[in-house]
Formats: C-alpha cells, sequence, structure tokens
C-alpha cells in the first residue's frame, strides 16, 4: 500500500507539474498534449487557490509516506527509486526557472560561442530562450565545472527545448542515482539511502526542477570519502567549481586526517544560513546539508535528522505563497518565513519536550 | 484625466543618459601600470566570442583614450601619443566583430562620446609639439593631425554601424 501510494502521489505530482509550463514556453504543436495540458495550465495560472491546496495535499502525502518508509522500511525500495526517476524525469521543471537558465547559459556558450562570464543572454536578441527565461540579464552564475558539464545535455537536445529540458533533468537524475551509491557505499545502509533519496525535498528539487546542487554535493562527498589527496582535493575543486559552496568544507578537505560528516553537515548548514545576506533561502539550498545529514548514522531520535526532515519539509513549503498569488513580493516574504520556520520550531519544541521527559 | 496623462508621455522629454567612459586607471609611472598593460594582453584570450571582443576592445579603447586625454592635460604628451594610438588600434578592429544591433548602438555611442572627447582636445591642444628628451634626440609630434586622424577612425567606424 506504502509503495503504490507514494508513486500514485509522484505521478500525480508529474501530471501537476505540466500546470506551470510558462505561457511563452511551447514545448510542442501536439494537439493531444496542448489538449491535455491546457486544463493544468488553467489551474496554475487562474485558479491559484486550487492549484496550492493540490500542491500542499500532494507534498503533505509524500511526507507522511516519507516518514512510514523511514519508520518501517520498504522491501520494494529498488523499484520505487526506478520509478521515482523515471516518472520525475519527464515531468516539468514546476517550481524553478533555473533549468532555463542553465540552457541559455550553454546556449550562449555552445552555440553562440561566446563567454558566458562576459555575454549575458540578454545581449544575444537571437536567442530563443530570451522569451521564457528569467534573469536572462546576468552573466553565468555557476562555475566552470558546470559549465564544462552542460556541454552534454545541450548537445543532447540538440536545439530542441523539451529534448534539452529531459537532457538537463537526465544528467541531474544520473547524478542522483552516484548521490543514492555513494550513500550505500559510505553507511552500507538502505535506510541511509532512502533518507536522502525519497525525501520529498529532494524529489522536488533534485528530480522535479532540475537543480545542481546535487553535481556539487555528489562531488563534495566523493571528495569526502577517499583517503586518496590526489583524488579528493581535485574533486572538492571541481565541487566548488559548480557553485562555491562547499569552499567552506576547506578545513575537512586540509587540516582533519578522517573528515567528519557531522562537522561538514554544520558547516554546510552554516553556509545554507549566510543565503539570505546574497539572496534569498531558496529550498533546494538544503540538499548541501541533507547529504551529509544522510551520511550520519541515523539512531533512534538523532537531532541532526529529525531536524533536517523538519527543515526540509518548511523549505517544501516555501512555494506555496508564489503558487497560490503568482507573486513574489508582497506578502510572500513573509508567508515564505513563517512556512518555513514554524515546522522548525514545533520541532524544536517537541525534540526539547521529549529530552526532558527522557 | 487619461487624456493629459497621455499627453504628458508624447511631450515629455525622452530620457538620455550619456556613455560612459570609465575612471582613470593605473598611468605611466605608477608601480602598477606594467601588469595592468600585461593583464590588458591577458585578458584577450578571456573574451572570446563576438561579443565578448567587442566588449574587450570598445573597453580598452575606451581605458586608453581616458589614459591619453589625462596625459594630454598633464603635457606628457610622449606617452599621451603612444596613449592615444593604442586607443585607435583596439577602435578600429571593432567592425569585423559586430553582428547585432545592440553592439552597433553601443559602438554608434561609443564613437559619438570618443568624437566628441577629441574635439575637446584638438581645441586646446598645439598642433604640433617638439618634445625634446634630455638624452635622446627630438621629435617633433603631430598632435593635431594624430586627433583628427582617432576622430576620422571613429566616424568611419560609426558610418559603418550607422548602415
Amino acid at each position: 500500500m506504502l509503495p503504490i501510494s507514494f508513486i500514485t502521489l509522484l505521478i500525480l505530482l508529474g501530471i501537476y507539474s505540466y500546470g506551470f509550463v510558462d505561457l511563452n514556453l511551447h514545448l510542442t504543436a501536439n494537439p493531444v498534449f496542448l489538449t491535455l495540458q491546457k486544463p493544468l495550465s488553467d489551474l496554475v495560472y487562474h485558479n491559484m487557490k486550487v492549484a496550492g491546496v493540490i500542491y500542499i495535499s500532494i507534498i503533505a502525502g509524500l511526507y507522511f509516506c516519507y516518514l512510514k518508509i523511514l519508520s518501517h522500511g520498504l522491501k520494494e525500495w529498488k523499484k520505487v527509486v526506478i520509478a521515482t526517476v523515471l516518472i520525475l524525469l519527464f515531468s516539468f521543471p514546476a517550481f524553478t526557472y533555473d533549468i532555463f537558465n542553465y540552457m541559455t547559459t550553454a546556449s550562449v556558450t555552445y552555440t553562440h560561442q561566446e563567454n558566458p562570464y562576459i555575454v549575458m543572454p540578454v545581449e544575444i536578441p537571437s536567442e530563443q530562450g530570451l522569451a521564457y527565461t528569467r534573469a536572462a540579464n546576468k552573466i553565468a552564475l555557476y562555475g566552470p565545472t558546470w559549465l564544462l558539464l552542460t556541454w552534454i545535455p545541450h548537445t543532447l537536445g540538440m536545439g530542441n527545448v523539451w529534448p534539452t529540458i529531459i537532457s538537463f533533468k537526465l544528467v541531474i537524475a544520473v547524478f542522483y542515482c552516484l548521490m543514492l551509491l555513494l550513500i550505500y557505499k559510505i553507511t552500507k545502509s538502505v535506510k541511509q539511502v532512502l533518507f536522502f533519496g525519497l525525501n520529498p525535498l529532494v524529489l522536488t528539487e533534485v528530480l522535479l526542477s532540475g537543480h545542481n546542487d546535487i553535481v556539487m554535493m555528489v562531488l563534495a562527498l566523493f571528495a569526502l570519502q577517499t583517503n586518496n589527496n590526489w583524488i579528493m582535493i581535485p574533486a572538492w575543486l571541481a565541487s566548488v567549481g559548480v557553485k562555491g559552496a562547499t569552499i567552506i568544507l576547506f578545513p575537512l578537505i586540509f587540516l582533519f586526517k578522517k573528515p567528519s560528516y557531522t562537522i561538514a553537515y554544520w558547516l554546510m548548514f552554516t553556509v545554507f544560513l549566510l543565503a539570505p545576506f546574497r539572496e534569498e533561502l531558496y529550498p533546494w539550498y538544503a540538499i548541501w546539508f541533507l547529504t551529509f545529514a544522510a551520511v550520519v548514522p541515523i539512531t533512534k531520535r538523532s537531532f541532526i535528522h529529525g531536524f533536517t526532515i523538519a527543515v526540509s519539509f518548511g523549505l517544501s513549503l516555501r512555494h506555496l505563497p508564489y503558487i497560490f498569488t503568482r507573486e513574489y513580493g508582497g506578502n510572500g516574504p513573509a508567508f515564505r518565513l513563517l512556512f518555513t520556520v514554524i515546522p522548525v520550531l514545533l520541532y524544536l519544541l517537541w525534540y526539547v519536550y521529549n529530552k526532558k521527559k527522557s | 484625466m487619461k487624456w493629459i496623462v497621455l499627453l504628458l508621455f508624447i511631450i515629455a522629454p525622452h530620457v538620455y543618459a550619456d556613455y560612459a567612459l570609465p575612471y582613470p586607471s593605473y598611468m605611466p609611472g605608477n608601480k602598477m601600470y606594467r601588469i595592468s598593460r600585461l593583464g590588458d594582453k591577458l585578458k584577450a584570450y578571456w573574451y572570446f566570442g563576438d561579443i565578448a571582443k567587442t566588449k574587450y576592445h570598445l573597453g580598452l579603447s575606451d581605458k586608453y583614450l581616458v589614459e591619453a586625454k589625462i596625459l594630454f592635460e598633464y603635457k606628457q604628451y610622449l606617452l599621451a601619443v603612444d596613449a592615444l594610438e593604442r586607443s585607435d588600434d583596439h577602435f578600429k578592429v571593432l567592425p569585423q566583430f559586430i553582428k547585432n544591433d545592440v553592439q552597433k548602438a553601443n559602438v554608434r555611442e561609443a564613437s559619438d562620446m570618443h568624437i566628441r572627447i577629441l574635439e575637446e582636445l584638438i581645441a586646446r591642444l598645439p598642433d604640433e609639439f617638439t618634445w625634446q628628451p634630455e638624452k635622446a634626440q627630438e621629435s617633433v609630434l603631430q598632435i593635431g593631425s594624430l586627433i583628427r586622424g582617432s576622430k576620422s577612425l571613429r566616424r568611419s567606424v560609426r558610418d559603418y554601424v550607422t548602415n
């Protein structure tokens, strides 16, 4: 029953995601697809309150199943993980425009052959992605590791937007699978693998939305789990070359003989907390510390794991104000803060209460 | 009320921002001058692609024009002439990299600004100057002719991007 419920919710999420297709983005001219997609688009763009209720229902359902899986285990976990990857691979990146940014930057680099650290997409009027890309008035936001990697999906996409979206998500899915393998290699525990792999925030932000934080964290975790300096340092540098956040792991790379994953967790959590000073606390930044929570042994009433789940639930709710209002401003920031903080505060109260009781 | 607002949009003056030249960078004599010149040469490899190359050459043309202007004001005519020639060298290669209207508009604005600066210099500077270094032979600097040549170069690039 549990695997079926989980997969059903993911299928619903996948279908729901196609309501978020930008109105300027034409995935295909296929009339069957357009007929099926129109009611979803109407739901998201014109029936925002209903869209919001559907989102919170799916997310709450996924977290409920996730917690049940963690507490009772899941015999068919391999089939569930494979189904999860396949369903979300072909879903639409609903809650972010970052993947279009990746695509446009790759196009600037490989199609137009311009330096993306000098030339913004808006400076190329013939660039087709401008119609549905946000932040096109910025130079490349990611490091050279990611830029080089995007050659693969850019080439596989062959200049067509939908295949390119799928190709980018495929690369991200590959790194998601590599992450699961790494976690199993380090912990030898399926529970730890599922802690990361079936976390709804990981599913929405990595597999659905295609954020590249998973690439950064796979390289960082790979660096920390090896004893070989010839592998550790280049892997860590490659990780920094994706997004830069893992630079904070510098002491673990150079000063510790055997890096502590708990310290890594708190270091990445610190960077996560500093994110609002640069821009905003985006939900996908949770991947940074979630990665290390997955390799710290899960014990009964483990603070790190309970805290991480509470934070990831709060972050998953951050999309709600935008889904309800289709605006980022107004009361949006206040609601986003409330939705993030309340679950965390509730968890902290519950944890302290239980600690005192025992 | 609607008509008044509409009228305001029609008769309101157009907002226009001058093309902005950079602040002066390191000048000859500064310890960092040679390093900055080396950096300028190395940046050529970083600025790949037509749009990036336009930015590179236009940026350096602007920089060396500002350098020349300051040096002319301080009567360092020999160094100023060298800076102006470098500015010209970067400006004259621009047409080969211009591919779209955004670049054309940028180069047009830059040309206008450069011409304005050069006209100010022509008005203030001697047409000819004999540079007499202490331990070397004197040389006659054809300042007027050089500046007029630079102005003519900007005009021809401007005409190229306009047509």
